[in-house]
């Protein structure tokens, strides 16, 4: 697999989920440090299996998390509650997850049901690091929004 | 899909993989959960069920009980540990549970160990962070008492 190939479609997947389903523009670069985070922040993930393994996560300051979920549910940030951030980043995750999915079905001929996709984990809290225990090769975006806020994309995936 | 099903299979599963495999006295606590995690670094190690069973399968335990069983894992008790060997047991550990617990499902419910599959394991490491599966889940767990240390295997499957 290629890996500018998966960052693209990622890339795709990103900023299309965020312009039309979050309705705020972002834009993308691929991330080769170390992700800057606070100690208080969220991540939340889909995984993928079957003839493929990997997983899609999002990482987020709590502030910026608050921001992103409260443009989506169209509600001021500091007003949503922990179980609407929790489902709205765990919903953007999913949507991220599925059209990084179809992308790769498009451009993988005889790719169609080539892997499963896991519903969303929501991780929150402070002071906590996540490692996913594979080999597969990982591409890292910085997503930077309009208001120019950051947060990250991962993606770790390989063939089973 | 019954609870008292789910739990049945955990707890074999448990069995299989702690007391026969690993050798590790263990005695439990259904549905128990009841550990003051806060007191130090603890460790969650999950993986997640797609296709016909969706959710995650959790192991959580402290720093130093992941420690033990890496060495109970590798054949090396009392054996010092790097933090990614300890990442790597845990997250093989909770990848040999979910794949019995799948194995168990799969014979009873749908004749085919094909129809799930599991992610990539990920592993959680901090002092204070807590997880969630989007969506209503049943919640099926046990609290283990190794060696006058705690570990919690649970799991959260979606209804249907």
């Amino acid at each position: 697999m290629d890996g500018e190939m998966l960052i693209g479609m990622l890339t795709d997947g990103v900023e299309k989920i965020f312009a039309t389903m979050v309705q705020l523009n972002v834009r993308c670069e691929q991330n080769q440090e170390e992700m800057d985070l606070p100690p208080k922040h969220l991540t939340a993930m889909v995984g993928f299996a079957g003839t493929h393994i990997g997983l899609v996560s999002i990482h987020c300051s709590h502030e910026v998390t608050q921001k992103i979920c409260g443009k989506m549910l169209n509600m001021t940030p500091g007003t949503l509650t922990p179980e609407d951030i929790r489902d709205a980043l765990g919903e953007i995750s999913n949507m991220i997850g599925g059209v990084f999915k179809s992308r790769f079905v498009e451009m993988i001929p005889g790719s169609e049901n080539i892997f499963e996709q896991s519903i969303p984990s929501v991780i929150s809290g402070e002071d906590y690091a996540t490692f996913a225990i594979t080999d597969a090769p990982r591409y890292c975006i910085t997503v930077t929004s309009e208001e120019n806020d950051i947060f990250y994309v991962e993606l770790a995936l390989k063939e089973a | 899909m019954e609870a008292e099903n789910l739990y049945t299979f955990l707890s074999i599963t448990i069995m299989e993989i702690f007391e026969k495999m690993m050798s590790l006295k263990i005695h439990e606590e259904r549905d128990s959960d009841n550990v003051d995690w806060q007191d130090g670094q603890y460790l969650t190690a999950f993986v997640a069920l797609t296709g016909k069973l969706q959710g995650n399968i959790y192991l959580k335990c402290s720093l130093n009980l992941a420690s033990k069983l890496t060495g109970k894992l590798l054949l090396m008790e009392g054996a010092s540990f790097e933090d990614d060997e300890i990442r790597d047991a845990m997250g093989e550990i909770v990848n040999i549970v979910g794949g019995k617990f799948k194995a168990l499902y799969s014979e009873v419910y749908l004749n085919d160990t094909n129809l799930i599959q599991m992610t990539v394991p990920t592993v959680v490491i901090g002092k204070s962070f807590e997880m969630y599966v989007y969506g209503d889940v049943h919640v099926v767990k046990t609290l283990l008492d190794i060696e006058d240390e705690k570990i919690s295997v649970s799991l959260e499957l979606q209804m249907n």
